[in-house]
């Protein structure tokens, strides 16, 4: 990518530890996040792919500093977030937002729809009086939900709604990027396809970044400019969308893609023996090792470098033969 | 003749002063060893049927009309409505067994796994307790438990979702059952371990020859383990027929809708159409056709007014929709 990256993840690193009795002796540490680092371009969309525990979620909040990382940088416009004292932090919670999982759990139940949007607006001292009812009216409107639902509260909205709600106030601030964690996750199969269409129009026009954070490989494809897959919280894959998708060069990544169950039961199905080992101890040299059916003696060595195979698209693997 | 024929079932919930009609008159059959797919969104009353047939709902909070008949491994036919519950007692495990969503929620936490397999086995058949323990071992192993002894002594917490969802099939499996009711299996598992589950009950069924019933929300995934689908929307069922046919060439609006809606991996940016508003609430039911308020053919005077019924449009497929011939033919 010619244009300079708005968000540059470098070493990034979290664990958390486990801590056991009384003194709080710390017994053992989680290895969320291992060595990540990834680029995201003005208006790109960023597909982070994993399965549960693989760390994509403290990924995310991570670079939201929502979680404190243990070590690495994060990068936006070249200025380290991990810095930033309370007051940057506030100025960046202005070009960065967040959209959650589950729009039950994200929104304040007593509080109007107005208020909800409002929010941001006010804390960031963006807006008061009339104008910011004009402002919150406005960003319902650009999430197709109309005035009517101004006064209306989280427990009267349908799952779509909500959702809708909870991008209405991530936009309010009118953020230069944004995560979005599971977005469309809990939403039915129907409802998942106006929420995802609404990201992609509104990503259009308003031209954000977004680090998009799924488990279903199909949305992210429809919707990521590239894909980076993590397992066990290190980074196995990254490169453009759809070659990722139609040619994956990680062991690991091609296992995830011919999971994914399709209605014409074309693809060549590899089942992955095993489960995700415990990010307490995870395996030595490449973490994948113990499930890749291509591991070789050396796998078990040396922890396999980043190394790109072809312009943009990286791997994670020993081998060049496979897959 | 079919392993178990439903007749018109009908159910409905009473809620304090209101009542959901959730089932409304569905009709099928599940063959032996056969495996048939019933999906919808939530709210279509897939859930509800499956928990029908094991007779689950309170009589005091659900009224079921129709007829649900089973053929028992006895031998003996049995309508499961209006069945005593002592009946429906050896009928469940030993004719029809079911694992849930969240296995979780369906083990009990304090016991330990082997406690109750053994527990579960015993109630199906007497055996000593030593016999039904290598049972339990043996159904582990069968169900690729990588270390079953271990994994029989443990408590439900300490093993990982997919370790769990294989005790609970071990568990159904414990009375031999001919058909196993699959309600969303695999949803709350990641997709690798969905695929291990998914392939391992594949292997279990063609050995068995046992009958499922697969509920799912999934399209691409039941068409990997059904042959028949039944699609269900608002408490009907809106469209039946063979997979993938059906898949690749649906007749329903919905079904068309459905597929239209899915981001399939592959197909890059092709776009998708979601389905405009919302799943309809089964307390406020549009008139007509319940799908006509989302339909991009409905017409007025006639998909708002008339319910269609289930007419046949092919061998074994069954169409909802006044209009699917003119949409089948690219007139609509």
């Amino acid at each position: 990518m010619t244009t300079s990256p708005l968000l540059q993840v470098q070493h990034l690193r979290k664990y958390f530890y486990i801590t056991k009795g009384l003194f709080s002796r710390v017994a053992g540490q989680v290895h969320a996040i291992e060595d990540v680092s990834f680029d995201i371009a003005p208006r790109e969309v960023l597909g982070l792919a994993g399965e549960s525990g693989s760390g994509k979620t403290t990924i995310g909040r991570a670079v939201l500093r929502l979680v404190e990382a243990t070590s690495g940088q994060v990068l936006f416009d070249g200025k380290n977030v991990l810095d930033f004292d309370a007051r940057t932090l506030r100025d960046f919670r202005r070009s960065a937002q967040i959209i959650f999982q589950d729009p039950y759990a994200s929104i304040d139940p007593t509080m109007t729809v107005a208020d909800v949007v409002a929010e941001p607006l006010r804390v960031q001292s963006l807006a008061r009086g009339s104008e910011l009812v004009d402002r919150v009216e406005k960003l319902l409107a650009d999430v197709s939900l109309s005035a009517d639902f101004m006064r209306r509260r989280p427990a009267e909205l349908s799952g779509g709604q909500r959702q809708r709600v909870v991008i209405a106030r991530a936009l309010a601030v009118e953020p230069r990027f944004i995560v979005a964690d599971e977005p469309v996750s809990a939403l039915d199969v129907s409802i998942q396809a106006q929420i995802i269409r609404l990201l992609e129009d509104l990503e259009e026009q308003r031209g954000f970044s977004m680090l998009f954070i799924s488990h279903d490989l199909a949305i992210m494809e429809y919707l990521s400019d590239r894909i980076a897959v993590v397992y066990l919280g290190r980074l196995m894959e990254i490169g453009p969308s759809t070659q990722v998708v139609s040619r994956p060069r990680h062991p690991y990544t091609e296992a995830l893609i011919s999971a994914v169950p399709d209605t014409t039961n074309e693809r060549k199905r590899i089942i992955l023996k095993g489960e995700v080992p415990s990010p307490v101890a995870p395996p030595s040299g490449c973490v994948f090792r113990t499930r890749c059916p291509y591991a070789l003696p050396a796998c078990s060595q040396e922890v396999p470098a980043m190394r790109e195979v072809l312009p943009g698209h990286w791997k994670a693997c020993l081998r060049d033969d496979v897959p | 003749m079919p392993l178990i024929a439903v007749r018109d079932l009908d159910v409905v919930f009473h809620t304090g002063a209101s009542s959901v009609n959730s089932v409304r008159g569905i009709s099928f059959t599940i063959g032996k060893s056969e495996v048939l797919a019933l999906v919808g969104e939530s709210g279509s009353g897939k859930s509800t049927t499956g928990l029908t047939l094991l007779g689950l709902h309170p009589p005091a909070k659900a009224s079921v009309k129709g007829a649900i008949r089973i053929r028992c491994k006895d031998g003996s036919d049995l309508d499961v409505i209006g069945a005593s519950e002592r009946r429906m007692r050896r009928l469940r495990g030993n004719d029809i067994a079911m694992i849930f969503q969240e296995p979780m929620s369906s083990l009990n936490p304090v016991h330990r796994i082997g406690y109750q397999i053994v527990e579960a086995l015993r109630t199906h058949r007497s055996m000593p307790r030593s016999k039904a323990w290598a049972r339990a071992l043996e159904l582990l192993t069968w169900l690729g438990v990588p270390s079953p002894e271990k994994c029989l002594v443990s408590h439900p917490h300490q093993l990982s979702g997919g370790m769990r969802q294989r005790v609970m099939i071990a568990m159904a499996l414990s009375g031999e059952p001919a058909l196993l009711i699959a309600d969303e299996p695999t949803t709350a598992l990641d997709v690798t371990i969905q695929a291990q589950i998914v392939d391992m009950l594949k292997a279990l069924q063609r050995q068995t020859h046992m009958a499922m019933l697969f509920v799912s929300h999934d399209l691409g995934l039941v068409s990997q383990v059904a042959s028949r689908v039944l699609v269900m929307y608002a408490g009907q069922i809106v469209e039946e027929g063979p997979l993938p046919d059906v898949f690749v060439r649906p007749r329903m609006p919905y079904t068309r809708a459905l597929m239209r809606s899915r981001a399939e991996l592959g197909a890059g940016r092709r776009k998708i159409q979601p389905i405009p508003g919302n799943v309809p609430n089964l307390a406020r039911l549009p008139s007509g056709c319940t799908f006509h308020p989302r339909c991009p053919h409905s017409v007025s005077g006639l998909c708002d007014t008339d319910p269609p019924v289930l007419e046949r449009a092919d061998e074994g497929w069954f169409v909802r929709c006044h209009r699917w011939r003119e949409i089948d033919a690219g007139e609509a």
